[in-house]
Formats: structure tokens, C-alpha cells, sequence
């Protein structure tokens, strides 16, 4: 799943924005196409190498579900420095860099015609979506999909009319809450968490994939506990400083665990014993 | 094994800096670095003590290009660096931290950089005969003797210089240097492991406790008194990293030349010390504290990577104790720590 030649390591493949669309004031959704090559070959929560060049690269999700439209994938960026502002400056026909996939990924296998329970907090449902729509467009595999989404504000919440189909399929739910509303808001008010203790769970019989900000998880793990889900039955996906991509730079590391290889995507009774993970 | 006398030696050494660009320790005020050699005489050899950067800087340095990129078309290539130099003189404990670089490179996604550069890099070892100051480990670590990581290796044995090949391409300069020279016997082999091993009794032998089992004790004892100790302490400076033989994490960078001709993306050490390394948007730091880092560092080296590559991520060089300004040490840290262990200190999780 890693790279296709190793004599290229380091050497980004040149691929063509071929939409944008600002989302909010933050985030910016680019669709992607590479330029010498088919198809990306992901699988969900794997990430890329993002260059712009001249500033420098980056790791981000791929947002969209494996065989998307041929050889194009999509990605959601959050302006948080220097290359994400530089990348938010691109349009359409913009020339980037891309190396990757690159790392884990989450997988429903084993959990046909049982159910599934996705929990994305702010920007996490960015990575989470490739899953998301992997799962809900064949939602007839599956007994009964939710979907947890939280956001700081309502002005901050990604995908709504996404959001809004997913829910209308019989056995999907999508539950969506913010920190704090606005007078328009006439949504749940309060933080991720407090989705979670009304939910009826079939423990033997969920697969759980959590994805959001570093301070989310510890929350979100313990309400899972209080509802008695297993650790291995609980899929995470971690963010960590990354540099390569490829298991060499060191930034990435959770102790002797490597999160650009070992992760992104990590079933939590593999890491509860490791400390600095969550 | 072969031998040869000590003129011969000599002379060897004086063809070989003759013949290609050549690298070693050279003595520059009070200090020792590797430097190029134009002759024997400025090479270091009696009285070798740990040069500030290890040879590390010849085969990974502090900055080196990867990719070059045309800025126009935005085609890439990977930047092949192949020029054939010689370091002479390099000694067990850097030996083996360039056979670890060689591991760590070659294992998972090769790094083909690395790699590339590393093939025109002849290594030519000298064994030491005496603990070359007191901040050194490595007979404690075991790095003392050399398996992989060298072309050729000299060792001194009564007044005369042991040679060992450690590859083909040691063969060949054993064929083209060396020619003539006394293959040891079955007992004078014998006789000079003995005396071998008889000279490193006496290094320093600071470390208290039996090396083996260092990577369980560092787990069971992750969250030991000292790393707090120590942490209070330690000026998260980065000098421990940077004079490292063995640390090897780096970050990338851009460069566009002022034409706007070509991008080049570069390789530059980075360290686990350091402030950024672990930090992530929205400013969260995964390791804010000293306490945290000192204990990551000394965890790669006695733990995490130990277990990975089957030896000790420590060579033992003692550079980061010589360099550190607050005098935190892996002989300090492996005595405190497995003595805690032994002597049941009870650490933070387990209160
Ligand atoms: C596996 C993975 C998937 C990600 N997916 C997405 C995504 O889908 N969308 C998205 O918007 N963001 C994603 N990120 C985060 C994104 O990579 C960072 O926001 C980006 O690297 C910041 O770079 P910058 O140059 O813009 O910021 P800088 O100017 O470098 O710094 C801004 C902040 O970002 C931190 N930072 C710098 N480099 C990195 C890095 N390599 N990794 C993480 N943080 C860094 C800095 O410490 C600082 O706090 C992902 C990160 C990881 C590790
Ligand atoms: S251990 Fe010493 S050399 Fe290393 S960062 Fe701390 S103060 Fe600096
Ligand atoms: S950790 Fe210190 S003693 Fe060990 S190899 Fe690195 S610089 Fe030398
Ligand atoms: S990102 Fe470089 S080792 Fe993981």
C-alpha cells in the first residue's frame, strides 16, 4: 500500500487541482487529479503528502472513498500555516505535489450486515468521510449506521447537505451537535460526548471509528468505556507531526510506534498501554 | 586476519591519503574534528579522543538536497550524489553507529538518498587500545567490537596492526594497499583476542549494571523518578542530538533559486529536544516538557529502536555528556534508572 517505487522516496508525482470550493472560513475542498498516473490507490484514513512547491509539504487526509472518480481523490484543508495557507491560495488547474498513500487504514470487514458508529469531532470529519461514504453507499451491507459529528459552531460544520442525504437512507442516522450555537441554530447544543450516552449500542456487534482533535479522544474513550464497548472494537485515528511519510524522520513517533506507518489508523486495544498515545 | 608491521602501517595509511579524498581526525586547538587529510601527520592517532561531530556529517549531513524539482514543469528527480571519499580512522563506536545508519536506512522504505551516498563512502577503522575519555560506554554497550559498518579495520596487536576486511570492497583495498603481509596463525589469533580482550577490562567500566536486560527495565520503568529529575534541569538545547552519532531524525524544506528555475527539497537535521518536534496545528505539543523528551531520546536509544535493530541506539561515544552544559549523561542515566530498578524504586505509576 506504500509507494510504488522506492527509488522515489522522496520525490513528490505532479497532479492538477481541478475544483476548489471554500467551505468556510477555514477549510477548502480541492478535487485532485494526478497527472501521470491512474488512480491513487487509498484506502480510508490513509493519508498523502500534499506539496506546494516552492513552500514546502504537508499531511492530509484523503477525504474521498477509494474508487472515486478515476484517478481523482479529494482533500479538505484547514489553513493552519504556512504551506496550508500557500496551498489555500491555489485554484484550479494549479500544479501539486503528491507522494502517498501513505499509512493504515479503517476497514468494515468482519463487520457486514452488523453495525457501525462513526464519531467526528471538527476537522476530523475530513479524514472520517472517506469511510463514512464508503460504508453509507453500500449502507444495505450494514444493520444500522450513526453518525456523531461535532463542531465548535454552527458556521463551522462540514458537508451539511452531505450530512442531510447519509441521514434520509433507512438505516443510517446522523446526529450532529456544536459547542455553541447561534440564533439559527436549532440543533443539539453541547460537546461531542454528550451524543453518546443515549445511543443504544449492541456491543458485541459495533465497530466504533473515532476521528478528531487530540483533546477529543480522551472523552470520547471514556464514554465508550461507560458504555462498556470493547478497546477492540474501537478504531482511532491520530495525528502526529510528519515530515516523510515513510517510517524515516522520527517526527511521528508515539513511542516505538511510528504513526505515518503503525498509523494513522489505530485499533485502541493496541495502543491503551501506550503512553503518550492519547 | 593479516598482520602487518608498523611501518608498513604507516605507510599504507600515507599511500591511501595520497591516492583518494580522505577524511579524519585532526586535532584543531584543544579539540579534535574530522577534516580532510593531506598527509598522515595531521591525522590523530595516538591520542584520539571523540571529534565534536562524528563522521555522521559525511554521509548524512546537517543539510543535503533530495529533490530537485523544475519549477516550470514541476518534473521532479531525486538529486544522486556519488562522491568517492574515505574516512581513516574511524573508531569502534562510530563504526557501528554507521552500520546502524546502514539498518535503519535499508529497513522498510529504503531511503535511497541515503543510500546512494553511503555505496562511494570507504570506512577505514581503527581499533582503540584505551578508553579515550572518561565520558565513553562502549564497552558497556557492546560497541567496542565491530560486526558491520567498516571497509577495513586496523587493530593494534604488539607493536604490529591486525587488518580485518568487512566487505568487498575492503577486500580490494586489502588486494591493492596491502599485498604483502602475515596471515596471524591459528594460535597468534587466539593470543591477540586474548590480549584483546584483556586491554578493554581496562576502559572505564562506569556503568554498574549488566547491559542485557536494559530495554525491559527502561519499559517497567517509563516513568521513573529521574526523568523528572533530569528534566528539571535540561535546557532542551539540542546539543545531545546534534553531535549524536546515531540520531538521525530530520525534517524538509524548500528552496527556490532566485531565477525561479528550480525548487530543491532538502534534508536537515531536526531532534527530539528541540521545541517544534512534536508539535502539531493548533499549536498542540505532544512532548512540552524536558521531562518527556530526555525520556523519548533515551528510550529510542535504550528501548524503542533497540528492540528494532537488536543493538544499542547508544554507541557509547559519550559526546552528548561532553557536550551537554548541565552534564545529563547515559552513564548517569542507565546507573540511576537500573538501579532504581534493583534497588525497587518505586516510580510514578506504580505509587
Ligand atoms: C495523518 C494526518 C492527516 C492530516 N489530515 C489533514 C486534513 O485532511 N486536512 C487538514 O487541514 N489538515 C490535516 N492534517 C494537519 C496538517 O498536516 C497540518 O495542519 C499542516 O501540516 C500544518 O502545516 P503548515 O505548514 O500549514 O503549518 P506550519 O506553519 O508549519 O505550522 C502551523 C502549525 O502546524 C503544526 N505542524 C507543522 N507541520 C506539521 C505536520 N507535518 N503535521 C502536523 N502538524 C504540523 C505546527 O507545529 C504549527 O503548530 C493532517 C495531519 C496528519 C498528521
Ligand atoms: S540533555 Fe543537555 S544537551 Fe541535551 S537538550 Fe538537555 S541540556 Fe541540551
Ligand atoms: S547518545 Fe550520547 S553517548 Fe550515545 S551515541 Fe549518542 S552522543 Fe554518543
Ligand atoms: S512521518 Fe517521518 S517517520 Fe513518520
Amino acid at each position: 500500500m506504500s509507494q510504488k517505487n522506492d527509488k522515489d522516496l522522496y520525490v513528490p508525482e505532479r497532479a492538477r487541482i481541478v475544483e476548489t470550493k471554500e467551505m468556510t472560513d477555514l477549510e477548502k475542498y480541492f478535487r485532485i487529479k494526478l497527472l501521470d498516473r491512474e488512480a491513487l490507490g487509498h484506502a480510508p484514513g490513509q493519508f498523502v503528502m500534499v506539496t506546494v512547491y516552492g513552500v514546502g509539504e504537508v499531511p492530509i487526509s484523503v477525504s474521498s472513498p477509494p474508487n472515486g472518480r478515476s484517478g481523482e481523490f479529494e482533500l479538505v484543508v484547514r489553513k493552519a500555516g504556512n504551506v496550508t495557507q500557500a496551498l489555500h491560495n491555489l485554484g484550479t488547474e494549479s500544479l501539486v505535489g503528491i507522494r502517498g498513500p501513505f499509512g493504515t487504514n479503517f476497514t468494515s470487514k468482519g463487520f457486514e450486515r452488523k453495525d457501525i458508529l462513526f464519531i467526528a469531532g471538527g476537522i476530523g470529519l475530513v479524514p472520517l468521510r472517506s469511510f463514512i461514504k464508503q460504508v453509507v453507499n453500500e449502507n444495505k451491507k450494514y444493520r444500522k449506521i450513526t453518525i456523531l459529528y461535532g463542531a465548535k459552531s454552527p458556521d463551522e460544520l462540514l458537508f451539511k447537505e452531505e450530512m442531510d442525504q447519509w441521514g434520509k437512507k433507512e438505516n443510517v442516522e446522523v446526529k450532529i451537535t456544536v459547542d455553541k450555537g447561534d440564533p439559527s441554530w436549532k440543533g443539539n447544543v453541547g460537546v461531542i460526548t454528550t451524543l453518546i450516552p443515549p445511543l443504544e449500542i449492541d456491543i458485541q456487534n459495533t465497530l466504533v471509528a473515532v476521528v478528531g482533535p487530540p483533546v477529543m479522544y480522551k472523552f470520547v474513550i471514556l464514554s465508550l468505556a461507560s458504555k462498556k464497548v470493547a478497546n477492540k472494537n474501537i478504531y482511532l485515528s491520530l495525528e502526529r507531526r510528519m515530515k516523510c511519510g515513510v517510517g524515516k524522520c522520527g517526527n511521528c513517533q508515539i513511542q516505538g510506534s511510528y504513526a505515518c506507518q503503525d498509523g494513522p489508523v489505530y485499533c485502541f486495544a493496541d495502543i491503551e498501554h501506550l503512553k503518550e498515545a492519547l | 586476519m593479516h598482520k602487518i608491521s608498523s611501518e608498513k602501517f604507516h605507510k599504507v595509511l600515507e599511500q591511501i591519503i595520497k591516492d583518494n579524498e580522505t577524511y579524519g581526525a585532526v586535532k584543531k586547538r584543544d579539540e579534535y574534528i574530522y577534516d580532510r587529510l593531506e598527509t598522515l601527520s595531521d591525522l590523530e592517532i595516538e591520542n584520539y579522543v571523540p571529534t565534536v561531530l562524528p563522521p555522521k556529517k559525511y554521509f548524512y549531513p546537517q543539510e543535503e538536497d533530495l529533490v530537485q524539482i523544475d519549477y516550470k514543469t514541476k518534473k521532479a528527480n531525486r538529486v544522486i550524489f556519488k562522491k568517492e571519499i574515505v574516512l581513516l580512522g574511524v573508531r569502534p563506536c562510530d563504526i557501528n553507529a554507521i552500520s546502524l545508519f546502514d539498518r535503519i536506512m535499508s529497513d522498510g522504505n529504503p531511503d535511497p538518498n541515503y543510500l546512494e551516498r553511503r555505496k562511494h563512502i570507504t570506512v577505514i577503522g581503527f581499533d582503540c587500545v584505551k578508553s579515550c575519555w572518561e565520558h565513553a560506554l562502549c564497552e558497556a554497550v557492546g560497541t567496542i567490537n565491530v560486526k558491520e559498518g567498516y571497509d577495513l579495520f586496523f587493530s593494534e596487536y604488539k607493536k604490529e596492526y591486525v587488518i580485518k576486511t568487512g566487505s568487498k570492497k575492503g577486500e580490494e583495498l586489502f588486494d591493492r594497499y596491502i599485498k604483502n603481509s602475515h596471515k596471524l596463525s591459528e594460535k597468534e589469533r587466539d593470543d591477540y583476542h586474548h590480549e584483546r580482550a584483556e586491554r578493554i577490562k581496562k576502559f572505564n567500566h562506569k556503568v554498574k549494571y549488566l547491559f542485557q536486560d536494559v530495554s525491559s527495565i527502561f519499559e517497567k520503568h517509563y516513568d521513573d523518578p529521574y526523568w523528572k529529575e533530569i528534566g528539571k534541569i535540561c535546557l532542551m538545547c539540542g546539543s545531545c542530538v546534534m553531535v549524536c552519532p546515531t540520531c538521525y531524525c530530520f525534517t524538509m524544506d524548500e528552496e527556490v533559486d532566485l531565477k525561479l528555475q528550480t525548487v530543491t527539497r532538502k534534508r536537515k537535521w531536526d531532534g527530539c529536544m528541540l521545541r517544534d518536534f512534536a508539535m502539531v496545528a493548533g499549536n498542540h505539543n505532544f512532548r512540552p516538557t524536558a521531562e518527556m523528551r530526555l525520556k523519548h531520546r533515551w528510550n529510542r536509544k535504550f528501548n524503542y529502536l533497540l528492540k528494532k535493530y537488536h543493538m544499542s541506539n547508544c554507541v557509547g561515544c559519550g559526546r552528548c555528556g561532553f557536550a551537554c552544559l548541565v552534564k545529563i549523561n547515559p552513564i548517569d542515566i542507565l546507573n540511576t534508572i537500573m538501579g532504581n530498578y534493583y534497588s525497587g524504586v518505586k516510580h510514578e505509576s506504580e505509587k
